[in-house]
């Protein structure tokens, strides 16, 4: 039985009862984003249409001391959109306009909750995209993007999403609305955008984004090549960035991933090697042969079984369709599986992805890879059962010493998922505790109240919601 | 998953279905594919949301309440996150367990079983119910029924239904008796015709122009007299027994015509045979043809000539996504000459027809079918193609409600205009005694 409490009343008088979700079993669908392993229950769903109802909202919170977050779709892969505390998702799906699309200074202005693809999609036909392409943007929004930075395979060459967003309105933790950026470039003032692009929804609400356009190239080519071993392909990886060449996108796929995706996407991609690399240069007509043949060297050099070019626009397509959702395609293959964001500088490829393998077998798991190997951003993904208690301990353990090792090796924690409620613990691999003072003050000067989305990011920043998450560690229930 | 807890959706969900939930692994690609999702964005409105409701039923951490019956009518059954989804997750078959178990539970109304026990299966029901449709259609009594003091005695679904009800022919299509049809010239092989319910009494003339499509192109068609409603309508309702009982029927009589394919026009009810067939694993499965998959691989004429005013395509859900038919129907009207198909946005979401729909979930329906509508006028298109009997009269009503002079026919109706430019195609197709 619902029983509605003052909050929730309150907030049906701010947006009518349809636009508050209290019912505590339609709740349960919010108890947690793309990483299943960290659930937590919110107190209400509200669904806001506009900045001024962002801003309302988030007084009301505050008013009622309770934590608030926003929610984009939900894709998120460190647990980043849960109420990790309790308290109001601001769920931003009903703000998924494009408000405006300028070709003239190259921008659009979007709300938070338009998914990523259909930007591009809108500017297409006119010779343009918005370049950060996570593997998720036919479902992520630009909000989550913006909260996260996230990144994407053809950011190798882009850059990630803090890259491409000049201005935002944004609701503050108080609820003060506030623009920063603009339609250009600014090197006046503190970067506020730069702070907030990547913040994890810690910092403030974002109600309107302006982001970049890019135009479309004048051409492209793609490659599929292949590898009976998967340091053949990494150390190819290697060599091509060595020899100054930038691909649009460079990822690298194994076999486990190549059968999960073979097994119902049907993607095109071999199925008797080892690994192999998906490669994509653009650019001028006229400079994309010469490259396409001194990648076409090196992968042979390295031991490439086969190198071939998508020859159509849908073949290529198919090919990026199995890379961008294999992610979902594992679901064919494994009961469960965690995904490890952990990046090394791109020379120290082959070598993580023989320790990746190495730690797995110890500890009795498979392990998987998806990288975006162009930039160093591994994805080892770790195969097991989640109804088995010693898989999940090993699978843990397995991750934590993969991300130490990309730390020892001079790499980062996360290429693009974030910290979120996921890394909380092996926050510490990376930042010491000045480090983390140094960032703690600086969302204690924004978000005094530490309201909005607590739990996140910092393990000595969490309240009553971090000794739960510790606890369900400990137990080896949470990955 | 515990098994000690005893779920309501345990009697319908077996192993099999339990693996199937857990292929889910809640990446959330399928929820800008939901239509309802996209229209309110609320996650217990979308593909993933229903199956984390699903799992934690399962699972015993929630009760079958009216909340998640909502959530669950809600579903279309468009079946849009399957082609989605990375990992192949069956949500239609998962959806049509879950239902299964709400029926189990919560009776339906009377209206609604007397139509879906009584009245589909039969035809003679059909006949006579759509009989006196038609005397009322024809004295103008629908439009009465919608203003005081009629329509407070009508009730509101039923108005719905009648309003969006095509003109009823003067009679359906199928007889009391088989028929079989010869192939003109020279025979090219043997087709059975399944005619379904909906559309043998509403739209006999699409029934008609396949007949002629069909023997022009060299093709011996036999329409089987005991055939029945196909079901689908029960599967998604969850009306299990009923479901087997018209599957069962069907087949045996398919299976009993000797053709080289049981040819159906219907997106849903090939959608729904096709996936029986899959389940109960029967021999005929690999005949059963959708009609644009045939007219696909076989040569079409030449002459035929397309119609000037400018065309789209407007997918039906189920034999997009329901069977994976997208690119057929495509190029069989790219291949008729002179023909102006413009794009259609939107084309591969859901009308808002979805079988009993439009008249369960009305005010989904119509927003569904409002955007839809607004995809059509931006377009352009005088005539919109479909091949589904759902579809086609969603959209007609929609063009009805907008005052719009847009054209909605199946594919089989276009083509079959298209080829009677020629003096020698068929005006009635000729009968085998």
């Amino acid at each position: 039985m619902e029983v509605k409490t003052a909050l929730i009343r309150d907030l049906e008088s701010l947006l009518g009862k349809e636009r508050v979700i209290s019912h505590p079993t339609e709740l349960l669908v919010y108890e947690c984003d793309g990483l299943t392993l960290s659930r937590h229950g919110a107190d209400a769903v509200v669904l806001p249409e506009s900045t001024e109802e962002v801003s309302r909202i988030v007084k009301c919170c505050q008013g009622h001391q309770v934590p608030f977050l926003a929610r984009g779709s939900g894709t998120g892969l460190s647990g980043g959109a849960v109420a990790a505390e309790g308290g109001v998702i601001v769920q931003m799906s009903r703000m998924a306009t494009i408000i405006e699309i300028d070709y003239d200074d190259e921008v659009a202005v979007v709300q938070p909750g338009v998914i990523n693809l259909h930007l591009s999609e809108a500017t297409r036909p006119d010779g343009y995209h918005y370049a950060p392409d996570p593997s998720s943007q036919k479902a992520c929004t630009i909000g989550g993007n913006v909260a996260e930075n996230a990144g994407g395979p053809h950011t190798l060459k882009y850059g990630v999403t803090a890259n491409h967003i000049l201005g935002m309105t944004v609701v503050m933790p108080d609820g003060e609305i506030i623009n920063m950026g603009g339609r250009h470039e600014s090197i006046l003032g503190y970067d506020l955008v730069g702070l907030f692009v990547g913040s994890e929804g810690t910092l403030g609400i974002v109600t309107e984004i302006i982001v970049k356009l890019t135009r479309n190239p004048e051409s492209s080519k793609t490659f599929l090549a292949s590898f009976n071993t998967v340091e053949a392909a990494s150390n190819s990886v290697s060599s091509i960035i060595a020899a100054g060449i930038i691909p649009a996108a460079l990822e690298l796929i194994d076999a486990l991933v190549i059968q999960a995706v073979e097994s119902h996407l049907k993607a095109g991609f071999p199925q008797d090697v080892a690994a192999i690399l998906l490669i994509e240069i653009e650019g001028l007509n006229a400079t994309l042969s010469a490259q396409a043949g001194e990648i076409r060297n090196i992968c042979h050099t390295h031991g490439a079984t086969d190198f071939k070019e998508a020859k159509s626009e849908p073949e290529r397509a198919q090919l990026w369709r199995g890379r961008k959702e294999a992610i979902g395609a594992l679901g064919k293959v494994t009961p469960a599986f965690y995904t490890n964001d952990g990046v090394v500088p791109r020379s120290k490829l082959p070598e993580i992805l023989e320790f990746d393998i190495e730690t797995g077998k110890r500890n009795g798991l498979q392990v998987a890879h998806l990288c975006h190997a162009g930039d160093g951003n591994i994805h080892p993904i770790i195969l097991y059962d989640h109804e088995n208690e010693t898989e999940t301990k090993a699978a843990m353990k397995t991750s934590r010493e993969i991300l130490q090792r990309c730390i020892d090796l001079g790499g980062a924690l996360s290429g693009e998922h974030g910290i979120g409620t996921e890394k909380l613990t092996s926050f510490s691999f990376m930042f010491n505790k000045t480090d983390e003072a140094q960032m703690m003050a600086v969302r204690s000067a924004l978000s005094p109240s530490g309201k909005l989305n607590p739990s996140k990011i910092f393990p000595t920043g969490a309240k009553c919601g971090e000794s739960k998450i510790r606890k369900t560690v400990a137990g080896g229930g949470w990955l | 998953m515990s098994e000690t807890v005893t779920s309501p959706l345990s009697r319908t969900f077996h192993a099999e279905e339990k693996r199937l939930l857990q292929e889910c692994i809640h990446c959330g690609f399928c929820l800008p594919a939901c239509p309802t999702y996209m229209e309110n964005g609320k996650e217990m409105d979308s593909p993933r949301g229903r199956l984390h409701l699903m799992e934690s039923l399962l699972e015993g951490r929630m009760n079958l309440d009216s909340a998640f019956e909502e959530h669950m009518k809600l579903c279309l059954v468009c079946r849009a996150c399957e082609t989605a989804c990375p990992s192949g997750v069956q949500f239609g078959h998962l959806m049509e367990a879950t239902r299964q178990s709400i029926a189990e539970v919560k009776q339906k109304g009377r209206l609604e079983r007397f139509l879906l026990q009584t009245v589909l299966p039969s035809h003679r029901w059909l006949s006579f119910l759509f009989t006196i449709t038609r005397v009322i259609q024809i004295l103008r009594l629908d439009k009465l029924s919608t203003v005081p003091p009629l329509s407070l005695l009508v009730p509101k679904k039923l108005r719905q239904l009648q309003l969006s009800l095509p003109t009823v022919p003067p009679r359906r299509f199928g007889r009391s008796y088989d028929v079989h049809y010869r192939a003109i010239r020279k025979q090219r092989g043997t087709v059975t015709l399944f005619t379904g319910c909906v559309m043998d009494h509403l739209f006999p003339h699409v029934h008609t122009a396949t007949v002629r499509l069909l023997t022009w192109h060299g093709y011996d068609v036999t329409i089987p007299s005991d055939q029945a409603c196909c079901g689908a309508l029960h599967a998604h309702a969850g009306e299990k027994s009923m479901t087997s009982f018209l599957a069962d029927q069907n087949i045996s009589i398919l299976d009993n015509c000797n053709s080289d394919y049981i040819v159906i026009n219907s997106a849903g009810c090939g959608s729904h045979l096709k996936s029986y067939l899959t389940y109960i694993d029967s021999g005929i499965s690999s005949r059963v043809v959708d009609l644009s998959e045939l007219l696909a691989v076989i040569e079409m004429k030449p002459k035929a000539i397309g119609p000037t005013d400018p065309v789209a395509y407007d997918e039906p859900c189920h034999l997009l996504h329901g069977q994976g038919i997208s690119t057929q129907p495509k190029t069989i009207l790219e291949k008729i000459p002179e023909i102006n198909l413009v794009p259609l946005k939107g084309s591969d979401r859901c009308c808002g027809s979805a079988g009993s729909y439009s008249i369960t979930e009305t005010e989904m329906s119509l927003k569904l079918l409002d955007a839809k509508m607004d995809d059509i006028e931006a377009s352009g298109a005088a005539i919109v193609v479909t091949a589904n009997p759902g579809c086609q009269m969603q959209l007609n009503w929609g063009v009805k409600r907008r005052g719009i002079n847009v054209e909605v026919l199946h594919l089989a109706e276009l083509l079959d205009k298209c080829f009677r430019i020629d003096p020698s195609y068929p005006t009635d197709p000729l009968v085998l005694d």
